[in-house]
């Protein structure tokens, strides 16, 4: 035990940037994972944490915000009707955070199953993904009827017409987006996997701000539709 | 395996947190129609405020819990250089982000409406650090608590961000709304 400790203060010693062997020898001695030693060196003492963590997540971050504006941006083309119609209103972070929450679950679900070895054949026929879906699809499809009812309770806009319409536009809404969270995932996870690169690093911020961005683009194009 | 397996359930409490905390703030931004209403450009901003919120305090989330799973970090301890440097990361990226979005917006409105409103600069801006004054200590200090009682945050903390981040994006769009 004490030698591993002491291995591991002599890793966290060295410079962020090199690799090295002493990392590999930890690994397979100790059989201490990569991930592990890869966190124990990029936050040792020659590293700086602020410029670390503000350089690797600044891009994505940048991205994500420029996504988000052009979403915004199809939010605000529907301001009066949003307003008008306050169910809408309530119900729009509820179903941003559903479906952002969905687009995270089943990446780090499917980056494990590649990274296990799990992924035999074509991913849009796995059991084990297909069994996902359709869990995450029911679950999300519970989630849209609980934000409507209490929507419309909460905003006193009682009447089943308009009941009826938020329903609708938030089942079609999970509907589509559920089923482009799930190709996009699936597709791009792949790829990052064959480039021999961590899906984990790059699935989760990437289908969390098309989870966004698509839903409030077509919710907007939905309450266009339906009001 | 049936249907309504542990996953199921997994999932299902996970989303049931974070749509919770969606219709909280939905319900506070109703409060506010009238700015709404008024102000234009304010809903280019929202999807990114909350957006950003959740992207922050979930890399902050992860990385604080890594480092106390791996001992680098001791549950409780505020005054080291791993605690020290993400809080100070976070608050950075808060404010370019904040403030990135804020242009943004502003540009937008400016095409859109023909108004130059520059006032959607300060306004995310300041939405942003307030939000994230409140979401640091309270994602930090939950975060050690469950580490501290044995849970593991990485499958608590996750829904609960989103649904804080949320919450407190509104209560600091409310707070910018008031001054500016």
């Amino acid at each position: 035990m004490k030698l591993i400790q002491k291995n591991l203060e002599q890793l966290r010693h060295l410079e962020r940037r090199k690799y090295h062997p002493l990392q590999h020898k930890l690994h397979k001695k100790h059989n201490i994972t990569r991930k592990t030693l890869f966190y124990i060196k990029e936050y040792g003492f020659h590293s700086n944490v602020i410029k670390v963590i503000v350089q690797e997540s600044l891009g994505i971050l940048l991205i994500s915000g420029l996504l988000n504006a052009l979403g915004g941006l199809a939010v605000e083309s529907v301001k009066t009707t949003l307003i008008s119609v306050l169910p809408l209103l309530i119900m729009l972070p509820a179903l941003n955070a559903m479906l952002g929450a969905s687009a995270a679950i089943v990446s780090s679900r499917y980056s494990t199953l590649l990274h296990e070895g799990r992924i035999h054949g074509h991913p849009f026929l796995n059991r084990e993904l297909s069994n996902l879906f359709s869990q995450t699809l029911i679950i999300s499809l519970i989630m849209v009827f609980i934000t409507s009812l209490i929507s419309v309770a909460v905003s006193h806009d009682h009447t089943f017409l308009i009941a009826y319409k938020i329903l609708a536009i938030g089942v079609i809404d999970v509907l589509i987006m559920m089923i482009v969270i799930f190709i996009f995932t699936l597709s791009a996870g792949l790829y990052y996997f064959r480039k021999k690169e961590d899906p984990n690093n790059f699935l989760i911020p990437i289908t969390t701000s098309i989870a966004d961005f698509g839903n409030v683009v077509i919710l907007s194009v939905l309450v266009v539709l339906f009001f | 395996m049936g249907f309504i397996d542990k996953n199921f359930k997994e999932i299902f409490s996970s989303q049931l947190i974070s749509v919770i905390g969606g219709i909280i703030a939905g319900s506070l931004l109703a409060l506010y129609t009238n700015k709404l209403e008024l102000l234009p450009g304010m809903l280019i901003i929202l999807p990114g405020l909350l957006d950003l919120r959740g992207d922050i305090g979930g890399s902050f989330v992860s990385r604080i819990t890594s480092g106390l799973f791996l001992g680098v970090i001791k549950p409780g301890q505020l005054n080291t250089k791993i605690i020290r440097g993400n809080i100070a990361a976070s608050i950075i990226l808060t404010l370019f982000l904040s403030f990135f979005l804020g242009v943004l917006a502003t540009l937008f409105t400016y095409i859109l409406f023909h108004v130059w409103y520059v006032s959607l600069m300060m306004l995310a801006l300041v939405a942003g650090l307030v939000a994230n004054v409140l979401e640091i200590p309270i994602t930090l200090f939950t975060t050690y608590f469950l580490f501290k009682r044995g849970n593991d945050p990485n499958n608590i903390m996750g829904p609960l961000v989103t649904a804080v981040g949320d919450i407190v994006s509104i209560i600091g769009l409310a707070i910018a709304l008031t001054f500016i």
